[in-house]
């Protein structure tokens, strides 16, 4: 399949089976809910006690750290998870 | 997990699973959700004006990823978003104003509790009648029919300068008044009942303006990132923002929203707005259960 052999119709079936569709899927979710396991530990450990402590004493800085924050993260999930519906369509196709 | 800056107890687990299931709702039907998360939120102890702010934020990540799906799909009208900013953003500042007139003559709870309520439940009810008579009425395939389409012909007829047209959503000509007025009463509806009243403006772009319902979806997200971010940064200059819940939250908001927005893709206008009738009536039995008991499941 790799060096671009066609592939037949009884292979293409399993690829495509449920079961196959379905393991594949759940893989992609473990990978995506470990690497969101790593990231909320890292937000946590690193900004969890400064945004405490810029609420407590700089008001205004904490209100466009927090809406910078919550963009960011958007954009940077949006990338990440389209990439990986993209990758999940891909192999459902 | 305990959040230092609203010092509450929540499990890491239920917020990212709420968010997941927000996400869905807001992808699928151009929704902030708060009228679900909102009342989750409060059930595990979070205090109400940090309900309110923190909703807010989570809603803004969620917003950019759902609209940028939509965008992606030919589901944003920019333009027709860009105009509505305007007259949302006042109508939010007299809703919140009205919020303040409120609280010193009755008790505000009760008043903006009985009227989300009846908003809610007249929204559910109108939604399920013309979606059902929509979807009987021989519209097939992936037409957007509306049983009330006359309506929005004749709003559409106004003539009131400037005059403009809007391609995307296959509206030939409409009054840039039209447009501000209406998304300046949904605004008053987010800024006096809170959250970013996707519920309003859904209904209002469909039934009202004449926008097809998956536009509508995909432009009351881009909408909404704007408004909700308004919200987002006055709530935090006020200390109603507990951000790190909001983070969490929005980790599986993302995915959802993802699924949600692509879910769009395989049906027809009148079912969107048919999926769409529980969710307001939910959001009215959670809200009125919320009064009745005065407050948090544990």
């Amino acid at each position: 399949m790799m060096d671009g052999t066609p592939v037949s119709m009884p292979a293409r079936a399993i690829m495509n089976s449920p079961r196959r569709i379905a393991r594949l899927f759940l893989l992609e979710l473990l990978v995506y809910g470990l690497f969101l396991t790593v990231y909320l530990y890292c937000i946590i450990q690193l900004l969890y006690g400064r945004l405490a402590a810029l609420d407590g004493g700089h008001r205004t800085a904490y209100a466009f750290v927090a809406l910078g924050l919550i963009v960011a993260q958007g954009i940077g999930l949006e990338i990440m998870t389209t990439q990986l519906i993209r990758r999940l369509s891909a192999l459902m196709r | 997990m305990y959040f230092l800056i609203s010092h509450t107890h929540i499990s890491l687990i239920y917020l990212v699973s709420l968010g997941f299931f927000v996400g869905i709702l807001g992808g699928f039907f151009g929704v902030g959700g708060s009228f679900l998360a909102g009342p989750a939120l409060f059930a595990m102890g979070l205090p109400m004006n940090y309900v309110v702010g923190t909703d807010l934020a989570h809603i803004v990540g969620k917003s950019i990823v759902a609209a940028r799906r939509h965008h992606a799909l030919g589901n944003v009208d920019i333009k027709l978003g860009s105009i509505m900013m305007l007259g949302t953003l006042a109508g939010v500042e007299v809703g919140a104003q009205g919020i303040e007139w409120l609280k010193s003559r009755f008790h505000v709870d009760l008043v903006v509790g009985v009227t989300m309520i009846g908003v809610l439940v007249c929204i559910s009810v109108f939604t399920g009648w013309e979606s059902w008579r929509s979807r009987n009425s021989g519209a097939r395939g992936k037409t957007d029919h509306s049983s009330v389409g006359h309506i929005s012909r004749s709003i559409q007829r106004i003539h009131l300068f400037p005059m403009i047209n809007l391609p995307v959503s296959g509206i030939p000509r409409i009054s840039l008044w039209v447009i501000i007025g209406l998304s300046f009463v949904s605004g008053v509806f987010s800024g006096f009942l809170g959250g970013g009243a996707g519920y309003i403006r859904m209904p209002f772009l469909v039934y009202l303006l004449g926008v097809p319902t998956h536009v509508a979806v995909g432009t009351d997200l881009f909408e909404v990132i704007v408004s909700a971010g308004y919200g987002t940064l006055t709530h935090a200059l006020k200390g109603n923002v507990d951000i790190m819940i909001a983070l969490v939250m929005h980790t599986g908001a993302a995915l959802g929203a993802q699924i949600g927005a692509l879910t769009t893709e395989r049906f027809t206008g009148p079912n969107i707005r048919l999926a769409f009738v529980p969710l307001p009536f939910v959001g009215a039995v959670v809200l009125a259960y919320s009064l009745l008991t005065g407050g948090h499941a544990r």
